[in-house]
């Protein structure tokens, strides 16, 4: 009896895999060779297509690509108008290990959300408000952490910082008023007269249900047990309704200030914002302008930022990162951690502390590196342990896209992968994702031999001969990834690959844009100063930071902050800015 | 349910008046009917491999009657005791077959091996994930008393994406499963093992933060809430309405371990349980836990997944002393992209691993065989269902899958025999779709679809009806 397995399949359904490749390469599917790209090895697919465990991004749906180009058209003849928002959005569990630790005034270790049910990734940012729901085990992981949270904020020292009052009689008084103060600050709006009472009334109700602590610390105890469970906690709930003069719902003050605070800081807003929020202060453009001002300039502000970057830049890949132990000894956990570090410090250096613009993230010849990294990118001089700001060579690097935490996480173990790269370029950078590779295909490079020595010359004997593979590869997805060549598998910097000359050189297409190039410094010089990479990048912050998708109408909002911030040369912080004041962040449309 | 909760939760203000109070309700008798399945009924478990076996040495030689001495030298060897309780079906292919047959199936191997599974529906291509129910999901909604979900345990799991799912409450809803033994230990017990009035304590407060949460969400729904927003609610009062105050389970087998045991699972240092030198122990933890659940009512459903589709530990114990991870060696590669060298003896590594795989099925079997229910134990009205992500893990095949089925479901199936479907054809005729197997394990089990049998299963216009081959 034979078990083995023909070795070829008869027919694929190729036809199927249109290329969705406009332009740029030529070669259309419709030619008899178009099956050629499918071998006879019908085997694994993962070395090409990315999805070998490591990439939640990869291989799935592309959310990249600007969803306001072609579709329906839509009229901006009225000025830009709001996008669909639910109206409950549940914190993600960054917000969450934030807002506990501000609202607590704790410092918590381990994180809360260390425990909690992961969210499903999903392709994009984590935060998409849709995606965020309770379901599974996530409502008694909310529980435990209530309980557990409670506990600590009532132990004696944690307790003195969070009452309003110092307890008197039966402290029933007291724990009103904490409910008062509290429940504000945790509901992020005043507590109506209801909730005032219901929650008041769990401080007596609580006496007697902890076996330790004293009566008024066990009131209080349940107290906060209940408000983190409850969904004014859990979720940013925005009930306005009321219809103004423009078909619109302005959002009212605390639904404003929470808005600006998720925002800015990933956590709950601070005294001075419910204030502002209770003065009306935020009914205007200039009042919201005042306090993203002023949200921007604390510490505080760094965290979204950061949770951005690391998201855009698929900073996590660098958790399941190997390498090649022969060809790169000096590769370890250690190292792969200092990669995601120094792009966090980059970034951070770039948008607070030079207050910069998109074209400084991706051409400043700075970075941070410590002793190892150093090391990687063939500093002169003393580094150790700690990181240091560190120049480095303006022809071989520049911002973000020459960092290793890009170069090595978009690298095969031993070798580079233009593919990887080049796809990430066209999809993260510039927003115009090309399509999933077909299934069934050869992952497999040809070997080097005569005609074929470098990775290059692989890539374009593997990808460019064949029309149907071609029309992807040639002009989109290669091109932008060969700009790469000078970095190894490691994003070391390098002459010679496999004893010949690198050429970085190459022409690709984005959407419309034609752009040529030299090497990758000349490339990312051209996308930090294209109107292509600036509109993707204020794409991708309106996803992130509206915690939702792009929906046709928001075309509007995109094209006008585009405009506004190109005149302004796209500092980044006051991309921020700009986003806190559109009418889309502002108001909320009329639901059918 | 409601009701009872409205008088407990007036009960509950003041403690000096409330504990007598509620003793009075009986609250006790209230709390034990949480329980969530019948007792005796049948159980079906999902014993979940990833990365395919080495085709070569886990099967019996010849078809016909399972003995011990038939596994003998097999990878299934370590189950031998278990001959006579085994159904071994070969031959069946899975569906939707992918591997670049079925032009509408998106996703890469690993994707479809994990998603297709225990759906048979194909991946969303914007999301990877499967577009429906899964069979432990499927029968868990009718056998569990209220619909409670079915108990879906990992080990060694690390991808949080596709590659780490085989279990969906629905289209686009995987349901991640749970690696801290300790996490779902403490859920099962409910309040199990604290003095009772702690138990009461914090029954109490849970009752009470339950009741007022639920009026949170009454509140909301009535205001001016998009669709999309009110289902939002819904499952987030869905998912806590449901949990336990105190013990959940049939009341008939504790659900508890030996202390000693519970005490070595609550000492597991929760920042390791990923980690590979713990897989064996936490394995051991999970099974135990799942085996006591699935006795003890708590669930008549459950799964495990050893790692993940793609990944998998180095295994280094019980005679193992591998370099390479079981992703690597299914590859027979020292590097997960395929473009390292060949690595010396990985079939011998593979035959390895899949008999430590059968030694985990083996201590499950064991598990479930030790308590006592009716005239038999809790196996004997199971249907333990061993599947594996692939088959030839080299290929990433689909073809010729690897299952293996103990317990007859209460006489539903087979027991004592390796059948081979196709008869010795080649496997490429691909005439049995393995979403037959979960039609066949879902009426073994007593589901039903209208009221009759199941007689589909999975993504529309697939075969229908069970393996009558299959049935005892």
């Amino acid at each position: 009896m034979s078990r083995s397995l023909p070795r070829t399949l008869a027919a694929l359904a190729v036809a199927a895999l249109a290329s969705g490749c406009g332009g740029g390469g030529g070669g259309g599917n419709d030619d008899a060779t178009a099956t050629a790209g499918v071998t006879e090895n019908p085997g694994p697919t993962e070395g090409s297509a990315g999805t070998d465990g490591s990439d939640p991004t990869e291989g799935g749906g592309d959310t990249s690509d600007d969803p306001t180009e072609g579709g329906q058209p839509v009229s901006c003849e009225d000025g830009p108008q709001p996008g669909p928002t639910p109206r409950l959005v549940r914190l993600t569990h960054h917000q969450y290990d934030l807002t506990v630790a501000d609202l607590l005034k704790l410092n918590l270790d381990p994180l809360p959300s260390a425990e909690f049910l992961a969210d499903p990734a999903v392709a994009g940012f984590d935060n998409n408000a849709e995606q965020m729901v309770v379901k599974d085990r996530l409502g008694r992981d909310y529980r435990r952490a209530a309980e557990r949270l409670a506990g600590e904020a009532v132990a004696p020292a944690a307790l003195a910082a969070l009452l309003p009052c110092q307890p008197e009689g039966d402290g029933s008084q007291c724990a009103a008023q904490f409910v008062t103060e509290f429940g504000r600050r945790a509901f992020r709006r005043p507590l109506t007269a209801g909730e005032q009472t219901t929650y008041s009334g769990l401080f007596t109700a609580g006496q007697g249900l902890y076996p330790e602590g004293t009566p008024f610390e066990q009131g209080i105890r349940f107290i906060i047990e209940a408000i983190l469970q409850s969904p004014h906690f859990l979720y940013r709930v925005e009930l306005s309704d009321s219809v103004d003069s423009d078909q619109v719902i302005p959002l009212g003050g605390y639904e404003l200030a929470s808005r600006l605070s998720y925002l800015l800081w990933g956590s709950m807003p601070d005294d001075v914002l419910l204030a502002a929020a209770e003065a009306g202060e935020l009914g205007t453009p200039a009042g919201i302008e005042a306090q993203a001002r002023r949200l921007l300039d604390s510490p505080k502000a760094e965290a979204p930022v950061a949770d951005f970057h690391r998201q855009w830049l698929e900073l996590d890949k660098v958790d399941n990162l190997q390498k090649n132990s022969d060809l790169y000894p000096e590769f370890n956990k250690g190292l792969a951690g200092a990669m995601r570090e120094e792009t966090q410090r980059f970034v951070r250096h770039v948008v607070f502390e030079l207050e910069g613009d998109y074209a400084a993230l991706l051409t400043a010849p700075v970075t941070f590196v410590n002793a190892e990294l150093a090391a990687l990118y063939g500093l002169q001089g003393q580094f150790g342990a700690d990181f240091t700001e560190a120049a480095l060579d303006p022809q071989k690097r520049a911002g973000i896209l020459t960092q290793p935490s890009f170069l090595a996480t978009h690298a095969y173990q031993s070798m580079s992968s233009p593919i990887f790269r080049g796809a990430f370029v066209q999809k993260q950078i510039l927003c115009t994702p090309p399509p999933p590779p077909p299934g069934g295909i050869d992952p497999n490079l040809p070997p080097p031999g005569d005609d074929i020595v470098t990775t290059r010359d692989q890539v374009e004997a593997h990808t460019q001969q064949d029309p149907y593979c071609a029309g992807c590869h040639k002009g989109i997805i290669n091109p932008p990834g060969f700009a790469f060549e000078h970095y190894d598998a490691l994003g070391k910097w390098r002459d010679l690959d496999n004893g010949a000359p690198v050429d970085a050189s190459g022409e690709a297409v984005s959407g419309a844009w034609l752009f040529s190039f030299t090497d990758a410094v000349d490339m990312v010089g051209q996308i930090g100063e294209s109107a292509n990479g600036t509109r993707c990048y204020l794409t991708n912050w309106f996803r992130y930071g509206y915690g939702r998708d792009v929906s046709p109408i928001d075309r509007c909002t995109i094209d006008a902050l585009d405009a506004e911030l190109a005149a302004s040369g796209y500092n980044i912080k006051e991309l921020l800015v700009s986003l806190t004041l559109t009418r889309t962040f502002r108001f909320r449309a009329v639901e059918e | 349910m409601t009701m009872r909760r409205r008088n407990f939760l007036r009960g509950a203000c003041g403690v000096a008046v409330a504990l007598p109070f509620l003793e009075s309700l009986n609250w006790r008798r209230f709390i034990r009917t949480a329980r969530a399945a019948e007792p005796g009924g049948k159980r079906l478990v999902v014993f979940f491999m990833c990365n395919g076996v080495n085709m070569e040495t886990f099967f019996p030689a010849a078809p016909g009657p399972l003995t011990a001495a038939s596994l003998m030298g097999t990878s299934l060897e370590p189950v031998a005791d278990y001959a006579g309780k085994l159904l071994i079906p070969r031959g069946m292919h899975m569906v939707p077959k992918g591997w670049g047959q079925d032009a509408d199936t998106p996703g890469d191997d690993h994707a479809k091996g994990m998603g297709h599974k225990l759906t048979a529906e194909a991946l969303d291509p914007g999301t990877l994930y499967a577009r429906g129910i899964s069979i432990d999901q499927f029968a868990a909604k009718q056998l569990n008393k209220d619909g409670g979900p079915s108990m879906t345990l990992s080990v060694g799991w690390r991808h949080t994406n596709w590659l780490g799912h085989i279990s969906y409450a629905g289209n686009n809803t995987p349901v991640t499963p749970e690696g801290n033994p300790w996490l779902t230990y403490q859920d099962l017990m409910g309040l199990g093992g604290l003095d009772d009035m702690v138990k009461m304590q914090i029954a109490a407060r849970r009752q009470s933060v339950l009741d007022l949460v639920e009026e949170e969400f009454k509140a909301l729904k009535a205001k001016n809430l998009s669709q999309a927003d009110v289902q939002k609610i819904e499952m987030h009062a869905d998912s806590i309405r449901d949990l336990e105050i105190d013990m959940v389970g049939n009341g008939l087998i504790e659900c508890a371990l030996d202390p000693a045991r519970a005490a070595e699972i609550e000492a597991i240092d929760p920042d390791s349980v990923l980690e590979d030198w713990q897989f064996k122990a936490i394995g051991l933890m999970q099974l135990d836990i799942l085996a006591m659940a699935i006795a003890c009512g708590a669930t008549s459903v459950g799964s495990i997944q050893w790692a993940s589709g793609s990944g998998g530990p180095i295994y280094k114990w019980d005679g193992m002393n591998h370099e390479f991870n079981h992703h690597k060696l299914s590859h027979g590669n020292t590097k997960d992209d395929n473009s390292g060298e060949e690595v010396a003896g990985y079939l011998e590594m593979l035959t390895q691993i899949d008999r430590w795989h059968a030694e985990q099925y083996r201590h499950l079997l064991d598990r479930l065989s030790s308590y006592t229910e009716g005239d038999g134990t809790v196996l004997d009205n199971s249907a333990v269902a061993w599947f594996n992500e692939l088959s030839d893990g080299k290929g990433h095949s689909y073809l010729d899958l690897p299952v293996v089925i103990a317990g007859g479901a209460g006489g539903y199936l087979k027991q004592g025999h390796y059948l081979d479907l196709i008869g010795g054809q080649d496997p490429w005729v691909q005439t049995h779709p393995h979403n037959r197997l979960l039609i066949t394990l879902l009426n073994a089990v007593g589901c039903t679809d209208n009221g009759g049998p199941v007689t589909q299963f999975g993504r529309a216009g697939l075969e229908q009806g069970e393996y009558a081959e299959l049935l005892a």
